[in-house]
Parts: structure tokens; C-alpha cells; sequence
């Protein structure tokens, strides 16, 4: 009996032990993850704008600060992106669909009259590595600048006219799922900004 | 006598040489003889999950190394108070620990790469070698002689990942660390991208090491 409870106050024992430091490091760190996190984010959003991104966190914040404004819609918030003189530039909306793993959660930009798109940007993928998760990759994102949807998809390498983009070869159901979420957002956009 | 190795002769006399012995059988054994993937044919799923774009197989790598030295260490130390039959719950906790840390540093620090790899860091605790190598070793060994073995069952992990790892990269995207090496007139091996590519490429790595190279070591 009391070899059993030995096994329980010794378990119990080392648990204090080794969790305590890992609490300790998750708590020392944490301001700094969600800084990343807001980080990623501006990053983003600017990409989706149109804007060039600089490398350095404290610059992009600094960026975002003068150029972006946090709205609420009807559809959750959103970016007003101003020019710089202050007009309003374009909009710029965080979109989730579907995905082949989980959900894709991208920054969809568009201009100041709502029709063509400033830019793409994926900020939450699980796609497969070297599939799917090319949809991370810079000419794929690049693509989607000064395009008007909704989109349909042609072939990797292959010219995309107006309302077209280039899929990525080997993820037909990765790149439908781009293209679904991009259509939807291309579709409630005029309500999105009410 | 006569067969002592030529290194130790010329070692310092105050050295005793037994434990050295046993330093250099454990590290030569993980990366070698007893090798984790290839001979013990551990760790076989993440073998499969992150060999396909070279920086995961690196980060990745690192935080095993890391991960089995000090999962072996930690156990090694507590061994005389473990008890056998919670000895299993202990260990677990202990690669917990190591890994969650290594995730939270990655998190905090480099996120472009803690992005990428995804869950496949915290997936490091299932990786059977870092509880076979604390079950099999920290278990009996001291400290020392545990960290040696971890170090070296990570290292033969490594290096056989890496291998796969530069062929599946190259023949499936074309590049290298994401960069690209072959030109346009190559066409990517999709299969090789897919965890089914590495499955030939691993089956057809342990048919040759076993087949050939400890095949002549055993005659």
C-alpha cells in the first residue's frame, strides 16, 4: 500500500518539478509571441494592401499605424488603407475558408472602388509542405495584384487573364479552396464595408 | 592487450580508459550499428513528415538532438528514484517538458520557422527514439554516458534524415532549403513530395545499409 503511494506523491512530485520551469519560460516569452502574432499580422494586411513591407517588426508597426485603420463592419472588422495624404486607398479583409487540412485564413485587399484586388496574402495555412503550402510561396501571392474577380484557375506556368490565376500543380483541391475563398470575398465585399 | 585500439595508447595515462570505452561505444553504436532509423527502424513517422523541404528536416533535427540528450539526462539522474512501474508516465513527462520548451523558444524567437514547421515540433514527444533511448539507456546509465547516447541517437537520426531529405527536396521541387537549384527543364517528382516518395526512398535506404554496407561489417 504505501509502495503505491509512493508512486502517486513521487509522480506528482516530479510533475511540480518540471512543469514550473516550462510555466516560467511560457510567461517570460509571452508578450513576446503575441507581439509576433501582431506582427504577422500588420505584415499581412500591408502585403494585401499593396504596400511594400519592411523587414524590421518596430518599422512595420510604425507602417500599419500611419497608413491603416481598424474598421468594424457588418461582417467583422476590417483595414481602411489610406494613401499618403489620407484619402482613403483601399480596403483590406480577413477571410477564412476551408482547406485540405484545416482552415486558410487570408488577407484579401482590394482598391478604393471595391473591383480589383491590391493583393493576397495567406495568414494561416496547414496545406501540405511542398503542395498546397506553395500557396505560401511569393509568385503565387504576387499574382493576384490589379486581378478582378470572381476567379477561375489555369494551369501552373500558364498566362491568367484578367479573371484567372495560376494554380498550383499537384494541389487542384488546395487551389479550389483559394479560389472559393476568394470568390466569396469577392462576392460580399460591397457588404462587408456597410 | 594487443588489441586495444591505436587512440588509447597515446591517451594521457591519468585517464581511466574503461569509461572511456564506454563513451565512444555509445556514441559510435547511435550513429552506427544501432543506428535509430535504419536499424532499430524508429521514428519512421516523422521520417515521413518532415524530409520534405530540407530547413523543416533541420530545425526539426536540432530540436531531437536536443530533446533525446536531455530527456536521457533528466532520467538518468532521477533513476535511482524513479519507480519502475511509473517509470513510463515519468519519462513521457520528461520529453514533454524538453520539447514543449524548444516549441515556446521557436515561438518566441525565430516564428517564421516555428510557422512553418507547425505541430511538428510538439510531435518530437511521440518520436518513439527519444523513449526508447531513455527506456533502454538513461534508465541504467549515468548522466554523462546518457548524454553522449542521446546526443548520438539524434545525430544518427540526423544524418539519415538529411540524406532523404536532399533527395526528396531536390527530385520533388527542384530546390534546395527552398532555393532553387535545377532550372526549368526539370519536371518536379510530385510523388517524392508526398509521404508515399519517402516511403520508397527510406525502404530503399535501409535495403542498401542493411543489405550491403553491415552485411560485410558482420563477416
Amino acid at each position: 500500500m504505501s509502495k503505491r503511494i509512493m508512486i502517486v506523491v513521487f509522480t506528482v512530485l516530479v510533475t511540480v518539478v518540471f512543469v514550473s520551469p516550462i510555466s516560467l519560460v511560457y510567461l517570460i516569452t509571452k508578450p513576446t509571441v503575441e507581439l509576433n502574432e501582431q506582427v504577422f499580422l500588420k505584415r499581412s494586411v500591408l502585403y494585401a494592401a499593396g504596400l511594400s513591407v519592411p523587414r524590421v517588426p518596430t518599422q512595420i508597426a510604425e507602417l500599419f499605424d500611419t497608413r491603416v485603420e481598424e474598421k468594424s463592419g457588418s461582417g467583422g472588422p476590417y483595414y481602411l488603407v489610406k494613401s499618403q495624404d489620407g484619402q482613403p486607398a483601399g480596403y483590406v479583409f480577413l477571410r477564412s475558408g476551408p482547406g485540405l487540412w484545416g482552415e486558410i485564413t487570408a488577407a484579401v485587399g482590394f482598391d478604393a472602388g471595391l473591383e480589383k484586388l491590391t493583393g493576397v496574402d495567406f495568414l494561416r495555412q496547414n496545406e501540405t509542405p511542398g503542395l498546397g503550402a506553395r500557396i505560401g510561396e511569393s509568385w503565387f501571392r504576387e499574382q493576384f495584384r490589379g486581378k478582378r474577380g470572381p476567379f477561375t484557375t489555369v494551369g501552373e506556368g500558364e498566362p491568367a487573364a484578367e479573371n484567372q490565376f495560376d494554380a498550383v500543380t499537384g494541389a487542384t483541391l488546395t487551389s479550389n479552396f483559394v479560389k472559393d475563398l476568394l470568390n466569396a470575398a469577392v462576392g460580399q465585399v460591397g457588404d462587408l464595408v456597410k | 592487450m594487443a588489441d586495444i585500439p591505436a587512440p588509447v595508447a597515446g591517451a594521457p595515462a591519468a585517464r581511466p580508459a574503461r569509461p572511456r570505452g564506454k563513451a565512444y561505444k555509445a556514441f559510435v553504436d547511435g550513429v552506427g550499428a544501432n543506428n535509430p532509423v535504419f536499424v532499430q527502424v524508429l521514428g519512421i513517422c516523422s521520417t515521413l513528415a518532415v524530409t520534405n523541404v530540407l530547413t523543416n528536416t533541420v530545425v526539426m533535427c536540432l530540436g531531437l538532438i536536443w530533446a533525446t540528450a536531455m530527456s536521457n539526462v533528466s532520467v538518468s539522474v532521477l533513476r535511482r528514484w524513479i519507480p519502475p512501474r511509473a517509470r513510463m508516465i515519468v519519462e513521457t513527462l520528461i520529453i514533454a517538458v524538453w520539447v514543449i520548451i524548444v516549441d515556446i523558444v521557436l515561438r518566441a524567437y525565430l516564428p517564421d520557422i516555428s510557422r512553418t514547421l507547425g505541430p511538428y515540433v510538439g510531435l518530437i514527444i511521440t518520436n518513439c527514439i527519444v523513449m526508447g533511448r531513455t527506456e533502454a539507456f538513461g534508465l541504467s546509465n549515468p548522466p554523462g554516458l546518457a548524454f553522449i547516447d542521446g546526443v548520438s541517437a539524434g545525430l544518427g537520426y540526423t544524418y539519415v534524415l538529411l540524406i532523404i531529405a536532399v533527395i526528396r527536396e531536390l527530385l520533388g521541387s527542384g530546390s534546395l532549403a527552398g532555393v532553387k537549384i535545377l532550372g526549368g527543364w526539370w519536371t518536379n517528382w510530385s510523388i517524392f513530395v508526398m509521404p508515399s516518395g519517402a516511403f520508397f526512398l527510406l525502404a530503399s535506404f535501409i535495403w542498401v545499409v542493411k543489405g550491403v554496407i553491415l552485411k560485410e561489417q558482420k563477416k
